[in-house]
């Protein structure tokens, strides 16, 4: 299991180390087998990552298509088991996945209310954030829409309003803002700040270079290896 | 004491519309006084029971079944807002729906004393207890019908059209208009009002007799009618019960709810409910020459052969086929389409027990929904002789097929898996099991996951007792199994991976 403090140098230069992590993970490794058998061999992928989360900051994760971003983050989230290292978190967890995993014959309100269930929230703190994601995101006309009816752009608004839910202290978003105009990118990063000063912490997975100044620090993956940039 | 107020304003309310009146008189009068005769010739005619004599007994139950739906439902569809009203003023729901019914009961004694008295200046009455009885049965049954269509349908050219449609059926495919054996029409809301009123005995009502039966009927209808109403008159409560947020009541409630809306805004799965028993059952049934087949039976603890006419149990044995082929479909696409979904809601904090729990319940609904569909189809051509047994074999067989399903989604995915889904079903229960292929099964499809409730199906349509322990323990081992491969399965593939 690695333990280069790579992080801990980059938490150390934004003056938040002293703060516990929401998250933290350790010497994350991760494998996939490639070829046909009996060729198949194990690529790796991550070779042992550490990070380290802080409250209240924005976290920018960059790196090369196929360097592992997402395979990361899904590790972070537990969507997808680690070969080694450990990851620990404390508070709610919200995540946004790349790929908008929805029930498709179900609709916007209906999305919300289940998710609701699976966070623990009670309804009307659920109906109270609900009402605030349709006016924040702008896509409350869509409420009673089936996912599978939706246009792209509104899929992702719900995709990342399913993340938002339940307002929670780790948020954890592949790609957010794909699909999305202008107008909806500008309100998704005013949602961010608002996270951000209540004390929340966001990991972002982005490839927009114009992103880098609103992220308080940037994490690239490079060579299967998380490091400050 | 308030109750009894209630109704006095309720009838005081009717009888201040004269035109109610009017018809209160006007439907025996045309019913038992100027179309029984026609009617009883009809009957003579279209091969019914009893021919004219006891049709003209039955129409002052027709007349009084009549009267009684449409002024229950005149009632109750008129005066919902203001009864809820009521209720909100404070009034009991169950004292406001108690006060509709014995208004309605009322108006059904009255109904059924009108039409007497017609039928005896017509005709005279034989056995006055008996009709008297049987037309008030007939009237709480109507009374009963018009309760539920008034709380269910608020526009009154809507609301009569289905009462009439209602009547129409169940007069003109009566027992005593049309034959009296026909198991299509049996199920008919007075079929065994009818046969006991005239007494002609039916032969098909077995230990509860037909009494039994059509007392069954009128009771079960009053309190069908007595919930429906009191659920449509409640008041919305501000609070109502909510599990702890997050609890497993919570999230199983959740989960399973938004589970059956999925379900059912699919539409293919509602096509082929309808599609497959229709296709498999009756086209057996229409196509199935005449002859001697042998069928391996099991009867008081040993094994026969006997010689069936396979134009008379094709049918019977073609049901679980259209049951296991509709169960798979339904494990297959409930499972497969919101795997991804899952897996999400997983992460979010659903727990994945709850999760899976949620998806069998849906999974196990689909069964039993495709499993009575088919039935009832099937009850139109064949007769089994443990009507008991063979439905809970039928439904056994839907269960572990319905599992079987739900392993074959994320085992072979969707294109391939809807092949599976055909192919497995029919080789199992249409090849291997098939009592019109082989006497009994080949060895090697005693193997397959139909064998043990196949054996009970037929146990259940051929025979006169249950003789097959060994086939019992075989198919509930089968579902046994398939449930832990399910469970296994769905775990793997939606269970948060923690490190």
């Amino acid at each position: 299991m690695s333990t280069t403090p790579t992080i801990a140098a980059a938490t150390a230069v934004t003056g938040e180390a002293s703060t516990e992590p929401v998250l933290t993970a350790h010497g994350i490794e991760k494998s996939y087998r490639r070829g046909v058998w009996p060729l198949r061999r194990p690529r790796p992928v991550l070779r042992g990552v550490d990070l380290a989360l802080h409250p209240g900051e924005v976290v920018g994760l960059v790196g090369e298509n196929g360097s592992g971003k997402s395979t990361l983050m899904k590790i972070l989230v537990g969507a997808l088991a680690a070969d080694a290292g450990t990851v620990t978190h404390h508070g709610r967890l919200g995540y946004r996945p790349q790929e908008p995993q929805v029930y498709g014959r179900l609709t916007c309100d209906e999305h919300f209310e289940l998710f609701g269930h699976a966070y623990g929230i009670s309804v009307a703190d659920e109906r109270s954030a609900r009402r605030d994601l349709y006016a924040a995101l702008g896509f409350e006309r869509y409420a009673g829409t089936r996912a599978d009816q939706l246009s792209g752009g509104t899929l992702a608004k719900l995709n990342l309003g399913l993340a938002l839910l339940a307002d929670p202290d780790l948020l954890l978003l592949d790609e957010p803002y794909a699909g999305f105009d202008w107008d909806t990118y500008q309100k998704f990063w005013t949602l961010v700040a608002q996270r951000r000063s209540a004390g929340r912490t966001v990991l972002i997975i982005s490839h927009f270079v114009v992103d880098e100044d609103r992220f308080d620090r940037i994490v690239e993956v490079r060579d299967g290896q998380a490091v400050p940039r | 004491m308030t109750t009894a107020l209630f109704v006095r304003r309720f009838l005081a309310d009717y009888a201040r519309n004269p035109v109610n009146l009017l018809v209160l008189l006007l439907i025996p009068v045309v019913l038992v006084v100027v179309a029984a005769p026609s009617l009883a010739d009809a009957a003579q005619l279209l091969g019914g029971a009893s021919g004219g004599p006891a049709v003209e007994t039955l129409t002052a139950g027709w007349a009084a079944g009549f009267l009684a739906g449409v002024a229950m439902y005149f009632q109750i569809s008129a005066a919902q807002d203001v009864d809820r009203r009521l209720v909100i003023s404070g009034l009991p729901a169950a004292r406001l729906v108690t006060a509709r019914l014995l208004t309605g009961l009322t108006l059904a004694a009255v109904a059924s004393a009108a039409a007497l008295v017609a039928l005896a200046l017509r005709t005279g009455i034989d056995t006055p207890a008996r009709v008297a009885a049987g037309t008030l049965m007939f009237a709480a049954i109507y009374l009963a019908i018009g309760a539920i269509v008034g709380a269910a349908v608020r526009n009154p050219v809507n609301g009569t059209v289905l009462i009439l449609f209602v009547w129409i059926l169940d007069v003109f495919f009566g027992p005593t208009l049309t034959a009296p054996d026909r198991a299509a029409t049996r199920g008919l809301p007075t079929h065994f009002v009818s046969l006991w009123m005239v007494d002609l005995p039916s032969r098909h009502g077995g230990r509860i007799s037909d009494l039994g039966w059509a007392l069954i009927w009128t009771v079960g209808a009053v309190a069908a009618a007595f919930t429906v109403v009191a659920a449509t008159t409640r008041v919305a409560q501000a609070r109502r019960w909510h599990a702890t947020p997050g609890s497993v009541a919570d999230q199983l409630v959740g989960a399973t709810g938004m589970g059956l809306r999925d379900w059912r805004r699919n539409p293919v799965l509602a096509v082929l409910l309808v599609v497959v028993p229709a296709v498999f059952i009756w086209l057996s049934d229409a196509i199935t020459p005449r002859g001697h087949t042998p069928v391996v039976l099991a009867e008081n603890g040993r094994r026969v052969t006997e010689m069936l006419d396979p134009a008379h149990i094709h049918a019977g044995t073609m049901a679980p086929i259209a049951i296991a082929s509709l169960a798979t479909l339904a494990g297959l696409f409930l499972v497969l389409d919101i795997r991804t979904g899952d897996q999400r809601l997983a992460l979010a904090g659903l727990r994945t027990g709850v999760l899976l729990a949620a998806r069998l319940t849906v999974v196990a609904l689909a069964a039993l929904v495709a499993t009575a569909a088919s039935l009832a189809v099937t009850a139109t051509v064949f007769d089994a002789h443990q009507r008991g047994l063979y439905a809970a074999a039928n439904t056994l067989l839907a269960l572990t097929y319905g599992l079987l399903g739900v392993l074959i989604g994320p085992l072979f995915g969707r294109v391939s898996g809807v092949f599976i889904a055909f192919l497995i079903p029919f080789l199992d229960i249409g090849i291997g099991q098939s009592p019109m292929l082989r006497a009994e099964p080949a060895t090697w499809a005693q193997y397959l996951p139909g064998y043990g409730s196949t054996r009970l199906v037929m146990d259940g349509a051929l025979t006169a007792s249950f003789d097959e322990i060994g086939a019992l323990i075989i198919a509930l081992a089968w579902f046994a199994a398939l449930l832990v491969a399910a469970i296994l399965l769905f775990r793997r593939t939606t269970r948060p991976a923690t490190s």
